[in-house]
């Protein structure tokens, strides 16, 4: 129950959290943006694990005995994963904050600007299709539907 | 009953709030954007890389500053600008347009040792928090939520029969 219960508010952070890094200019300019879009990297990796009896069990019967909805969920989930790591990466390429200049990651700027931005938008995308497809468990949580014991 | 016909008006007022955001931030053009890009493009700080029309609601904007002149005045040399704003405002320029160049490094130091934090977003107009375009974010999630959650009903009941 406590889990249920720490694993709801870190997935309301991480949404918030989200939301006001869409926009560079919403919350305290692009320094704020910069270090917690760096810092979103921590929640993702917490819900992950929160998760990995699920991912590596679905990970283990993917081809062989999983439902049609849980291999729909993992490639979403996949998907979130890549658009995460492409979103923090582009960020790193373009941060005029801290320098990253070190990690000579290459591309033209405008490239890397696209990528932030386009990785972005889907992963917000993503992000409401999977919290559609967890709506029942949210709803257990808030206490909307009664859970069957 | 009465709950599931709230919870239907709900789910129609985010899905149609939800549409106006996606219009509004151009969500399928920008997401879309990085497959319109070759890798080797140069760089130029465009409308649309500002972030399009839903920049503006965040930007503040001198009230004597006529439409359509911006732009223009914005690629201006420092030195021209500085002329021009002598002669339109006889040294009473705006504050935000007497400063440097615009393309100067977000957060460099200026004489008096403050970080110039103009192109982070910060100081325009004196607020450091705008959230209206996150509203707009939030709606445009919640109407990809609910999307989710009614098709994901649809399709149990055609299986169920």
């Amino acid at each position: 129950m406590k889990m249920n219960k720490f694993k709801l508010s870190q997935n309301i952070l991480l949404i918030i959290l989200m939301l006001l890094l869409m926009d560079p200019r919403s919350f305290y300019g692009l320094t704020f943006h910069e270090w917690a879009g760096l810092i979103i990297g921590v929640p993702f990796i917490l819900h992950t694990l929160l998760n990995w009896t699920w991912i590596k069990k679905v990970t283990l019967h993917f081809f062989r005995r999983s439902v049609g909805r849980a291999r729909f969920n993992y490639v979403l989930d996949v998907l979130l994963l890549a658009g995460m790591v492409l979103m923090i990466l582009s960020g790193i390429a373009i941060a005029r904050t801290i320098d990253f200049s070190w990690l000579n990651l290459g591309g033209s700027r405008m490239f890397w600007r696209a990528m932030h931005t386009s990785s972005s938008f889907i992963s917000l995308a993503l992000f409401g299709i999977h919290l559609g497809l967890h709506w029942k468990w949210v709803k257990q949580r808030f206490k909307l539907k009664k859970v069957k014991a | 009953m009465t709950r599931k016909i709230i919870f239907g008006i709900l789910a129609i007022a985010i899905l149609v709030v939800g549409i106006m955001g996606f219009k509004r931030l151009r969500f399928y053009e920008r997401s879309a954007w990085v497959f319109k890009t070759n890798s080797e493009q140069s760089f130029r700080r465009g409308r649309f890389e500002r972030g399009g029309n839903e920049g503006r609601e965040f930007r503040s904007r001198p009230e004597n500053f006529r439409e359509g002149e911006r732009p223009d005045f914005r690629n201006l040399p420092d030195s021209v600008r500085q002329r021009m704003l002598a002669e339109r405002f006889g040294g009473q320029a705006p504050d935000s347009l007497r400063r440097g160049s615009v393309r100067s490094a977000p957060g460099e130091r200026d004489a008096s040792g403050e970080r110039n934090f103009r192109r982070d977003g910060r100081g325009r107009g004196g607020r450091d928090v705008r959230l209206v375009s996150v509203g707009w974010f939030l709606a445009v999630f919640a109407g990809f939520t609910v999307v989710t959650v009614y098709l994901d009903k649809v399709i149990k009941l055609i299986r169920r029969k």
